[in-house]
């Protein structure tokens, strides 16, 4: 089968020649990981369902083992061989999870700031028996995060969380949340916060999913109301919420860049695969859509490097966030070109797909920290402009 | 065997580089660069070499043709500081050096592009003005009785792409140094305009526009290194020679604007970048046409290189 063949070179190509990840998953389990190979308009409980199996199959045959330290269930060595797999796994036209996608990023946060947290629940929320969600912004805090108002008061051996919190990807399908709150003053900014690990089961918490303009409800509203939780859920000590989130955004501007690169280069493979006497606005368009996720691919290379052998990213991620989200945008307006008019018009299931993805991508110059915002740093940081706008 | 050299090496190239650029006559910077031992850094690390060499020739503005020596290369020619090259029709500055003329045609519409070797008395040579008087271009023509074939055309014109991508590069790098250090000086409404919000933003899009690029022409000659498909160096090189366009394109936009005024006058100078941006970005494929052939490359070959590999980083 394709896949089997796809996988096969991209064996002999070398892919994973050089790395110690047991490359015969994908064909030996070629009948099992059909289904991921398909994305349907689905809700996004159903997708979490149905990539499970694929999440306990490559955990339980140590794919995305790799580079997890082995306190929490991994097989320890570089995170490299795991990007390797993501890529291998796009690459064979099979589809990334989005359960991973989360888990990539708060992970190592854990893995840093709460160990005996991270012990208990990577290896679970690998294998999908467990989803998870940040809970950063609020109404009235988003690219400034640092006027969240969210508090937590001391109340025993824990604490009692109460606020409103907004914009959780998957935060309506989670059990646990990573979520920042105010432990300081009111005024006390960046410095007063502190990163809990909330069970959303718990008596005091409401979620109500949010739909987005791509159809689904692919986010949630987080309501907590003097929500108990215990001190040995703290991520960090008190007060450093703001270094566990900048801990924690290296890995969404290196880990999960690196993923949603491999599977949007897929994405074009189908498009350029699928276009035949190409008119110049089209080709112009498989251009741009490639010339995007070249840009991304080519400085995510060494952002990833870094990141496997553990240095700190420093302000340059903010150019690796700006690259994706703009290889995001450009790919999807590059659909809309090549399918030209089928985004607009036609009701059949892939134009479906493309249409959601074409209205998700819009939001991506918004979250994780707003296009603006990452431009400001680019200025002020790396170019050494004045503070301030 | 090809190395990667460490940053003290290739920090040391670069200032052997720029000492050279700085100090010699445009025409004589070839045969400088044999003289200082280019051919054995070549040989060693062609990557590394070429790319500091180009970077450094655009961030100074220089008119030396040193893609002329990346060309040569790429052909299997070697280091041959007195063969000039001669891009469908156009020859850089410095023809006045040649014994003899390495002639390319890009022509987008033939399959396989033509090269061969002339020797220097074949070729009379027309001096352009256009855009960019100061490159010293010169229009030739050739008698072609005398002409020798070469065989690796789309190995020369990959490298001269990857080249002319890097001069892009270290000009757009420079165009960011010149105006960084204007946008801190110069104040109005009281404040440094720098510290605008619209200016910054500016300023950081260049940024990114030529991290990306310079991150590129890396990859695509990494691409060419390895033992993969021509089709894949052909397609990068393509691709970094884009992206450096678009990046000269971006930088000579937004810090010409920021400039004001002032970047109007002859005087001032900052109007030579956007000249020199128009030429070098037309050598060998200019990126409007590169784009829609980079997108007809893309659909025939159905699907698009993953590069670089993980597995493959330095």
């Amino acid at each position: 089968m394709a896949a089997a063949n796809r996988c096969a070179e991209a064996r002999s190509s070398g892919c994973v020649g050089e790395t110690s990840i047991s490359t015969g998953t994908a064909i030996e389990h070629a009948t099992e990981l059909e289904p991921f190979r398909e994305q349907v308009p689905e809700e996004l409980e159903d997708t979490y369902a149905r990539f499970r199996p694929l999440q306990q199959l490559l955990w339980d045959a140590g794919w995305n083992r790799l580079g997890w330290p082995e306190a929490v269930g991994g097989l320890g060595g570089s995170a490299v061989h795991r990007f390797v797999a993501m890529e291998e796994l796009a690459a064979a036209g099979y589809v990334n999870s989005e359960i991973v996608a989360v888990i990539e990023i708060v992970a190592p946060m854990l893995i840093r700031f709460a160990p005996a947290l991270a012990a208990q629940h990577v290896a679970a929320g690998m294998r999908g028996d467990e989803a998870w969600c940040q809970g950063f912004s609020e109404p009235d805090a988003g690219s400034d995060l640092g006027s969240l108002r969210t508090r937590a008061v001391p109340d025993g051996d824990g604490f009692r969380i109460t606020g409103q919190k907004m914009w959780s990807s998957n935060g309506h399908i989670a059990s646990w949340c990573c979520l920042l709150a105010r432990t300081g003053p009111p005024n006390s900014g960046y410095r007063g916060l502190t990163m809990f690990w909330v069970d959303l089961r718990s008596p005091g918490v409401r979620v109500v999913p949010t739909r987005l303009s791509g159809g689904r409800a692919d986010t949630a509203e987080i309501f907590l109301d003097d929500v108990y939780v215990p001190n040995t859920h703290l991520i960090g000590d008190v007060g450093q919420g703001w270094a566990a989130v900048m801990y924690l955004l290296q890995f969404e501007r290196g880990a999960y860049a690196w993923g949603r690169q491999a599977d949007l280069h897929t994405l074009l493979d189908e498009l350029v695969h699928a276009t035949a006497a190409p008119t110049p606005i089209q080709a112009t368009a498989a251009a741009d859509a490639y010339l995007a996720l070249l840009s991304v691919r080519s400085v995510g290379c060494g952002t990833i490097g870094k990141l496997a052998a553990g240095a700190d990213l420093g302000p340059e991620i903010s150019i690796d966030k700006l690259l994706l989200s703009s290889a995001e945008q450009t790919v999807t307006e590059s659909a809309r070109k090549l399918l030209w008019p089928r985004l607009e018009l036609a009701d059949d299931e892939s134009s479906d797909i493309w249409r959601s993805r074409w209205a998700f991508s819009r939001i991506t110059t918004i979250y994780g920290g707003a296009a603006e915002v990452q431009r400001d740093l680019v200025a002020e940081r790396l170019l050494g402009l004045p503070r301030g706008r | 065997m090809t190395h990667t050299l460490t940053i003290d090496e290739v920090n040391l190239i670069r200032s052997s580089v720029r000492q050279v650029l700085a100090t010699t006559g445009p025409a004589l910077v070839p045969s400088a660069l044999v003289e200082m031992g280019w051919p054995d850094l070549v040989q060693d690390a062609p990557a590394d070499s070429f790319t500091v060499l180009t970077e450094e020739a655009g961030r100074a503005r220089s008119v030396a043709p040193v893609a002329d020596l990346a060309v040569v290369w790429g052909a299997g020619l070697g280091s041959q500081p007195t063969t000039a090259v001669m891009i469908d029709g156009l020859v850089l500055s410095g023809a006045e050096r040649a014994e003899r003329f390495l002639c390319l045609s890009t022509d987008l519409s033939t399959a396989v592009p033509s090269m061969h070797l002339v020797d220097a008395s074949a070729v009379s040579l027309q001096p352009v003005q256009g855009f960019d008087p100061a490159l010293g271009l010169s229009r030739a023509t050739v008698e072609l009785s005398s002409a020798e074939g070469v065989a690796n055309a789309s190995g020369a014109i990959a490298a001269g792409r990857r080249a002319l991508a890097s001069q892009m590069v270290g000009a757009c790098e420079q165009m960011l140094t010149e105006t960084l250090a204007y946008v801190n000086e110069r104040h109005q409404y009281g404040r440094a305009i720098g510290s605008f919000q619209t200016v910054k933003h500016r300023l950081a899009d260049v940024k990114v526009a030529t991290t990306a690029a310079k991150a590129a022409v890396a990859v695509a000659w990494k691409v060419a290194e390895s033992d993969g498909s021509d089709d894949d160096a052909t397609t990068l090189s393509i691709a970094a020679k884009v992206l450096a366009g678009r990046a000269q394109q971006l930088a000579s936009t937004h810090c010409f604007q920021v400039h004001g005024g002032i970047a109007f006058t002859v005087e001032h100078g900052f109007q030579q970048w956007v000249r020199r941006g128009l030429l070098l970005d037309l050598l060998l494929g200019g990126n409007d046409q590169l784009t829609v052939e980079l997108g007809n490359r893309l659909i025939a070959q159905g699907r698009v290189p993953r590069v670089p590999n993980l597995w493959q980083r330095t």
